[in-house]
C-alpha cells in the first residue's frame, strides 16, 4: 500500500513559490530520504506534509486518504523537528507521554508506555529529569521517543542529526534505523549529506531548488542521475563539454568511445570512471593532496584546467605538480545533451 | 580596554540619573525616619512609621491604592492574555493590529481620564445614548461610576490603557512559542485550543507575570487616574502623600515622608520580584532546543 502519495504540490511562502509541482510516493513501511541543498525546500516540504504550511496546489493523501485540507492534529504525520521543540516546562516522560494525553490516555497508563519508549532508546531512568539538564544527543532520542508515541502514520526527520558530533550522529542513524524496523513506521528524512540519505534509505528523492528531480533505490539515484543538475550535486564531478561523432566523444582533454547519437555534450567525469594505475588517453596534473585520516584526498588538473578531485584509500607517492596519463572507463561516464553551453564546438 | 570606556562614557548620562534617584530615596527615608535638621528634627525614629500605620485614613488609603493596583493588574492580565492569544491566534494578518494596540499605550493618563469622563460620567456619552435609546429615564439612573469610594472609574481607565500593554509585552514571547512549540504540540496531535492551553500558555505566563507586576507598581503609585476620576474620600495613597507633603505645617512632613517610604518599599519589593521572575524565564527558556 502507498503511505504518502503526493500529487502536484505547490507551496508559496510569502507571496514566493518554494515548491513546484512537486510529486512523490512512498510505499508502506519504507525510508525515503530526501536529499537536496540547504535552502532549496525540503523542510518546507515535511511541513507541507505534516499540515504546518499551506498549499497552493496539489494533494497530499496519506495511506490513501486525502489529507490536504485536515488541520495538522488530525493527519498523523508526526515531525521530529530539527531545533527538536521538546517543551521546557515537562519532564522528559512528560514530553513523551504528550500525544497519548491528547488521545486521552489516563496518566498512570501513559507515563508507563513514555518509560517503555525512553527504555527503547535508550534513556532509562531519564523519564522525570527536565529538558534543560538533557544532553543534545538525550534530547534528540526524547524527540524521537515522543514521535514514536502518537503513533505516527508517516515519521518526518528533519535534519536531525545536523547538530551531533560525527560519533554521536552514527549512533542516532543506527538507532534510527533500528527503531524504523521494530515499529515499521514510514518515515522521510530530510538531509543533506549525500552519505547518510545513500547509506540509510531504501529510497532517495533529490530536491532541487523546489523540484524533485528524481527518485528512486539509492544505487539508482546515485549511480544514474536523469540530468547533469542532479548528477552535479552528487559533486565531486568534473565536467567535460565536447561532442559525439560516429560514436566517438571529443573534448579537448578526453576522446573516447560513446554510443550516442551525433551532437553537443555533457560528459561528467566521476572517480569511479578513473583508473590511475593503468596508463591511458586523460592527462592529469596532480594540484593538491590532503590527508584525511581513513583517505587521501588527491584533486587533480585536466589539460584544459578542469579540476577532478579523488580520494585515494593510500597517501599517493607522487609530489604536487607531477603529471601522469591514465584511464578512463567509458561506460562510467554520464554523458547529458548540452544545450546550455554553446561556446565549445 | 577602550570598548570599555565607550560604554562607560555612553552609561554616563544613566549613572547620573540613577544617583539623583537614588539620592532623593536616601532624602525620602532619611526624612521620613525623622531626619529634618532644617526643622530642628535631627533624632532618628521609627515613631512617623508607627504613627502613619495607627492612622485609620492613612490605612483606608493604602487599601484603596492597593486595591486599584490588584484590580487593574489582574483584570488588564487576564483580558490583556486573551487579547495577545486573538492575535497570535490570527498570525501574520493579525499582528497589523499591533499598531492599534499601540495608541492607548501612548496616550497620557490625564488624556485618559478626560476620555473617561466623557463616556462614562452620568452626563457622558454612554448616559445620554442609554437616555436617547429609553434605556434609562434620566441620568441619575445610569450607574454611578466616577467619583466613588470604590474607584472603578480609575480602574476602568487603567484597564483601557494596560490591556494592550499586556497583550503587547506578551505578543513577542507568546507568537515565538506557538511558533514553534505550539506547533510541535499539534503535530503530535493537540487540537489548536489544547495547544494553546497546554504548551503556550504556560510557557507565556512568565511574561504575563511581568506585565502584571509592571502595571501593578504602576498603577499602585500613580496619581493623576485617582485624583481625577476617584472619590475625595477616602483617598488613593499617593494623593493623601502629596496632599501631607503640601502641608502648611512643616513638622508634618515626616509623616508624608513615611508615606513615600511605604510606597518605595513596595515598589522595591514588586522589583525584586520583576528580577526574579525574569531569571526564571531566562532559565527555563535554556536548552529548551527553541531560540
Amino acid at each position: 500500500m502507498m503511505a504518502l502519495q503526493i500529487r502536484d504540490l505547490s507551496v508559496s511562502l510569502g507571496g514566493e513559490e518554494i515548491l513546484h509541482n512537486v510529486s512523490l510516493t512512498l510505499q508502506q513501511g519504507q525510508f525515503l530520504s530526501l536529499l537536496g541543498p540547504s535552502g532549496d525546500g525540503k523542510s518546507t516540504l515535511l511541513k507541507a506534509v505534516a499540515g504546518l504550511v499551506p498549499v497552493t496546489g496539489g494533494q497530499i493523501l496519506l495511506g490513501g486518504r486525502d489529507v490536504t485540507g485536515l488541520p495538522t492534529h488530525r493527519r498523523g504525520a508526526v515531525i521530529v523537528f530539527q531545533d527538536l521543540r521538546l517543551f521546557p516546562h515537562m519532564t522528559a516522560a512528560e514530553n513523551v507521554a504528550f500525544p497519548l494525553k491528547m488521545r486521552g490516555v489516563d496518566r498512570r497508563r501513559r507515563l508507563e508506555r513514555a518509560e517503555e519508549l525512553l527504555e527503547r532508546v535508550h534513556l532509562s531512568g531519564c523519564g522525570r529529569r527536565r529538558i534543560a539538564t538533557l544532553s543534545g544527543g538525550q534530547q534528540q532520542r526524547v524527540a524521537l521517543a515522543r514521535a514514536l508515541a502518537a503513533e505516527p502514520a508517516l515519521l518526518l526527520l528533519d535534519e536531525p542529526f545536523s547538530s551531533l558530533d560525527e560519533d554521536l550522529r552514527e549512533d542516532m542513524r543506527r538507532l534510527v534505523l533500528a527503531l524504523h524496523r521494530e515499529f515499521a513506521v514510514t518515515t522521510v528524512l530530510v538531509t543533506h549529506d549525500q552519505r547518510e540519505a545513500l547509506a540509510m534509505s531504501d529510497q532517495v528523492a533529490v530536491l532541487l531548488e523546489g523540484e524533485i528531480v528524481q527518485q528512486g533505490t539509492p544505487e539508482a539515484v546515485y549511480g544514474h542521475p536523469v540530468n547533469r543538475r542532479a548528477a552535479e550535486y552528487f559533486g565531486r564531478s568534473a565536467c567535460l563539454a565536447g561532442r559525439v561523432e560516429e560514436g566517438v566523444f571529443r573534448s579537448r582533454c578526453l576522446t573516447c568511445p560513446a554510443d550516442l547519437p551525433a551532437g553537443r555534450y555533457q560528459a561528467l567525469l566521476r572517480p569511479a570512471a578513473l583508473d590511475l594505475t593503468a596508463p591511458g588517453p586523460l592527462e592529469l596534473t596532480l594540484a593538491e593532496k590532503r590527508f584525511r585520516g581513513t583517505d587521501t584526498l588527491t584533486r587533480w588538473a585536466m589539460a584544459d584546467g578542469t579540476a577532478v578531485e579523488l580520494p585515494l584509500p593510500e597517501p599517493p607517492p607522487w609530489p604536487v605538480g607531477h603529471r601522469l596519463r591514465c584511464r578512463v572507463d567509458a561506460a562510467k561516464l554520464l554523458f547529458y545533451p548540452d544545450e546550455e553551453d554553446t561556446s565549445i564546438g | 580596554m577602550r570598548k570599555q570606556r565607550t560604554a562607560f562614557f555612553l552609561l554616563l548620562p544613566l549613572l547620573g540619573v540613577t544617583a539623583l534617584v537614588l539620592a532623593a530615596c536616601g532624602f525620602v527615608l532619611a526624612q521620613s525616619l525623622g531626619h529634618v535638621p532644617a526643622f530642628g528634627l535631627e533624632e532618628l525614629t521609627f515613631s512617623y512609621y508607627l504613627a502613619i500605620f495607627r492612622d485609620g485614613e492613612f490605612l483606608r488609603s493604602l487599601g484603596v491604592s492597593l486595591g486599584i493596583a490588584a484590580a487593574s493588574a489582574l483584570l488588564a492580565a487576564l483580558l490583556g492574555t486573551a487579547v495577545c492569544a486573538a492575535l497570535t491566534v490570527g498570525g501574520r494578518k493579525g499582528r497589523g493590529l499591533t499598531y492599534v494596540l499601540r495608541l492607548p499605550i501612548l496616550v497620557p493618563h490625564a488624556v485618559v481620564a478626560l476620555f473617561t469622563i466623557l463616556l462614562f460620567s452620568q452626563t457622558g456619552l454612554l448616559a445620554r445614548a442609554t437616555f436617547a435609546l429609553g434605556l434609562i429615564g434620566d441620568f441619575t439612573q445610569f450607574p454611578q461610576l466616577l467619583y466613588t469610594p470604590g474607584y472603578q472609574g480609575a480602574v476602568a481607565a487603567y484597564l483601557w490603557k494596560e490591556v494592550p500593554f499586556v497583550a503587547y509585552f506578551t505578543l513577542a514571547l507568546m507568537s515565538g512559542v506557538s511558533d514553534t512549540l505550539g506547533e510541535a504540540a499539534e503535530d503530535l496531535g493537540a487540537s489548536p485550543l489544547r495547544s494553546f492551553f497546554s504548551v503556550t500558555l504556560p510557557l507565556s505566563l512568565p511574561a504575563v507575570c511581568r506585565a502584571t507586576l509592571i502595571i501593578f507598581i504602576f498603577a499602585f503609585g500613580g496619581y493623576e487616574l485617582p485624583l481625577l476620576l476617584g472619590a475625595t474620600v477616602p483617598k488613593a495613597l499617593p494623593v493623601e502623600a502629596y496632599l501631607a507633603y503640601m502641608s502648611p505645617q512643616l513638622r508634618d512632613r515626616p509623616y508624608a515622608m513615611a508615606m513615600y517610604g511605604v510606597i518605595l518599599a513596595l515598589s522595591v519589593a514588586m522589583a525584586a520580584l520583576y528580577a526574579v521572575l525574569t531569571r526564571r524565564l531566562l532559565r527555563r527558556m535554556e536548552g529548551s532546543g527553541h531560540e
